[in-house]
């Protein structure tokens, strides 16, 4: 019995120790763009298999310093992760992706991201305290929401650090990188339903 | 003779006799070799063990995906084929159902079960149950988070997913959540037995229907839900298995006191096996005895055999008696600061190691208590007999219609006895009092204290005096007890005595006479004593209270953030 239970906690601190916190490890439980040379990574997929519709993920790209990402949250339907910031204050950016979004007041600007439609919209504005808006981005099969929320006198900074952080992974750079991990065995999505 | 402040005379009736115990049979003595296993040993059984290899071997195959890209990718293959096999037989009809069958692991589902659980484990006072269910269920949801976060797992590949999921695949959380609940729910509110058994293969059902609906509807793969049943499996079953064993803590539904251990079954086999190794008793029977009277160990009646047959009284105890000691003094010094002695054992064996000393003690100061025949060891650290002789033909003081004189001098003289000896009972009350040909027999004596307070002694000579008047008129009682103590010393007795002092034995003995016994004798004293205070502030005790206050708010700041990230609130 008392080998039994040694085999089982030597099995467990081994499954501990194979990989220990590192970098590497909080790159996969981040939704990064590029992973180890390839686009996206197992979180990435998981968000692709929760909008099954969705032809852009969004992902970060490089986070500036002073910023964290916290409160992933994928569930079908929905995928949603927070950035804090050390200047700007905790939920300073809230992304969400969804099949569709409601806007508000919206004002189409050029998108950043290709393939993508990008919408801004402003909620409040507290001069020289808090700023709250929105970006939206559109494309085929999804929507993604940036909810903005500065507490801070800063605006124009902050939100160009956003857009450096945050980006775009396509669906298909996804399949493909799928396919190059499991040598073409395993598929991202279901085939197509043939066409009656 | 009128009595003076000095010593009261000691040769009041007749001289404390050691009573004569009956003769008992004995054999040779067996000693248990080195390495062979105690008479009630504590086993995982057989399918325990299974389980535990099931776990180790998930265990391993973790460790092989984390550390092996090609295994990695092995799993996913081989669930993808499985996974897409089943999706090819989806019909309309069949969809229907799996997501009627997926309701089964819904966070409502497993919420509904999880809390009826703790409410009945609640409502029968089966406390030791409910934290090995609150421990293990707690275990299993935040054990196959954390896996599910360290393995991020996607969900089946390739298929479209028709159910609602939330985070990673692997291990499936509402399948480790619904087995864990189930599992606890059958060990500890099923008895061991039929109903037990029957309950498995419920769950097996339950728990393989839920599993495949998942693979059915795309939610999980087949990898995610075998992995979270041989988990939800085997922590709640090694758990109960380890902390609750059948033996020990048997799940019933008679009526009784949860300090009374069952002595049938397993445990009884080695309860006569110990008798017979360790004492060298030839056991005909072992039956509880006197339950009402004793609520710190279970008492029982060992029929030895010969000719004739002979008993011994033997209380049996174990770990959960030891518990209920420490959170009795704990509950004691937050109450009234400190009384007496109120430091914990450590251990059973030591506990029982007192009971045995204080038993030679009285024996050899000459009290009138049972013979002791030492110690007996049924699980080492964890269950013990203490065995002593058997006072047959005895009743109990409360059980007679009334005392007379002769009675009253033997009782208050084991009292004398005792003080001469520098001894407390601690804990004389009506059950602790046999009556055999007119002679007075202190029994239990656990709670036996050397060098006590004068205080504490006091407090036994009162006891003695409201026990013995529940059966007579307190001015019988008081004329007898002038002839052995001074009036300083009765006074001082009923000046330290109050509610609390009084075992609740006593008090309902008193509350049944409806008298009030202590102010009878107060009346009597030639002046009211000043009351001695039993409340003793110190800094030891605001700093307990200060303490176990923070501890009990932290452990349910604890439970509740438990239960709301194990999606149970």
């Amino acid at each position: 019995m008392r080998r039994l239970l040694l085999a089982a906690v030597v099995c467990l601190l081994a499954t501990g120790c194979v990989r220990p916190a590192s970098t590497e490890l909080s790159q996969v439980r981040v939704p990064a763009c590029r992973y180890q040379g390839r686009q996206g990574t197992a979180l990435v997929i998981l968000m692709a298999q929760a909008v099954p519709t969705a032809s852009q993920l969004p992902c970060v790209e490089l986070l500036p310093a002073g910023w964290s990402v916290r409160d992933i949250f994928v569930r079908n339907g929905r995928v949603r992760f927070t950035l804090d910031s050390d200047r700007v204050g905790t939920n300073a950016v809230r992304v969400v992706l969804e099949r569709f979004c409601t806007f508000g007041r919206v004002t189409r600007v050029p998108s950043d991201h290709p393939g993508t439609r990008r919408y801004q919209e402003v909620i409040s504005i507290d001069p020289g305290r808090r700023y709250q808006g929105a970006i939206y981005y559109l494309f085929p099969g999804g929507c993604v929401t940036y909810r903005l929320d500065f507490r801070s006198d800063e605006q124009a900074r902050p939100l160009g650090e956003v857009s450096l952080a945050l980006g775009f992974v396509t669906r298909d750079a996804l399949r493909q990188t799928l396919s190059d991990f499991t040598d073409g065995e395993v598929p991202l999505d279901p085939p197509p339903e043939p066409a009656s | 003779m009128e009595p003076t402040a000095g010593r009261p005379p000691l040769d009041v009736g007749e001289p404390a006799v050691v009573s004569r115990p009956q003769r008992v049979s004995r054999a040779g003595q067996r000693r248990r070799p080195s390495g062979e296993a105690p008479p009630l040993p504590r086993t995982l059984n057989r399918s325990g063990q299974v389980w535990l290899i099931a776990a180790a071997a998930v265990l391993l195959l973790w460790a092989g995906v984390v550390s092996n890209q090609r295994t990695a990718v092995w799993v996913l293959e081989a669930d993808h084929a499985v996974v897409n096999w089943v999706a090819g037989t989806r019909t309309t009809l069949l969809t229907g159902l799996m997501q009627t069958v997926h309701a089964l692991g819904s966070r409502w589902t497993i919420r509904v079960l999880f809390w009826a659980t703790v409410v009945a484990l609640v409502a029968l006072r089966r406390f030791r149950h409910l934290f090995v269910f609150l421990g293990a269920t707690l275990a299993v949801t935040a054990f196959t988070g954390v896996l599910a976060y360290l393995f991020v797992w996607p969900r089946p590949l390739g298929v479209e997913i028709l159910g609602d999921w939330s985070g990673y695949a692997n291990p499936s959380r509402p399948v480790a959540a619904l087995t864990a609940t189930l599992m606890g729910m059958l060990y500890s509110l099923a008895p061991a037995g039929g109903l037990r058994r029957a309950g498995k293969p419920v769950i097996a059902v339950l728990v393989t229907a839920l599993s495949f609906s998942l693979v059915y509807l795309a939610v999980n793969s087949p990898s995610d839900v075998v992995i979270a049943a041989i988990v939800g499996v085997t922590v709640p079953l090694v758990a109960f298995r380890m902390v609750t064993p059948n033996e020990v803590f048997p799940v019933t539904y008679h009526r009784g006191s949860s300090a009374h251990l069952d002595v049938g079954g397993r445990r009884g086999q080695a309860i006569h096996q110990a008798l017979e190794d360790q004492l060298g008793l030839q056991v005909a029977e072992i039956k509880p005895f006197g339950l009402s009277g004793s609520a710190g160990s279970t008492p029982l009646r060992v029929t030895v055999k010969g000719d004739p047959e002979t008993w011994l009284f033997a209380k049996l105890y174990a770990g959960s008696h030891l518990r209920s000691d420490r959170w009795y003094k704990l509950g004691r010094t937050l109450l009234y600061g400190r009384l007496e002695d109120e430091k914990p054992f450590n251990t059973v064996r030591r506990l029982v190691q007192q009971e045995d000393y204080a038993l030679r003690l009285m024996h050899g100061a000459g009290v009138r208590s049972p013979e002791p025949f030492g110690i007996v060891e049924i699980t080492p650290e964890r269950e013990y007999l203490v065995v002593t002789e058997f006072i047959t033909d005895a009743q109990e003081l409360g059980d007679l219609d009334q005392v007379d004189d002769r009675i009253i001098d033997d009782g208050l003289r084991i009292i004398r006895r005792l003080w001469d000896a520098g001894l407390a009972h601690r804990d004389i009350k009506p059950a602790n009092l046999l009556v055999r040909d007119g002679r007075v027999h202190l029994i239990d004596v656990f709670f036996a204290e050397v060098r006590p307070s004068p205080w504490r002694q006091a407090v036994d000579l009162a006891n003695m005096l409201l026990v013995l008047a529940t059966r007579c008129s307190p001015e019988q009682v008081y004329r007898r007890a002038r002839l052995q103590f001074n009036d300083d010393e009765i006074a001082e007795a009923f000046a330290a005595t109050s509610g609390i002092t009084m075992p609740s034995q006593l008090r309902k003995a008193m509350r049944d006479e409806g008298r009030d016994l202590h102010k009878e004798f107060l009346r009597l004293l030639p002046e009211w004593p000043r009351p001695i205070a039993i409340q003793r502030w110190s800094i030891r005790r605001v700093g307990l209270m200060i303490g176990v206050a923070m501890l009990v708010l932290l452990a349910l700041l604890t439970a509740l953030s438990s239960f709301e990230s194990a999606g149970l609130l």
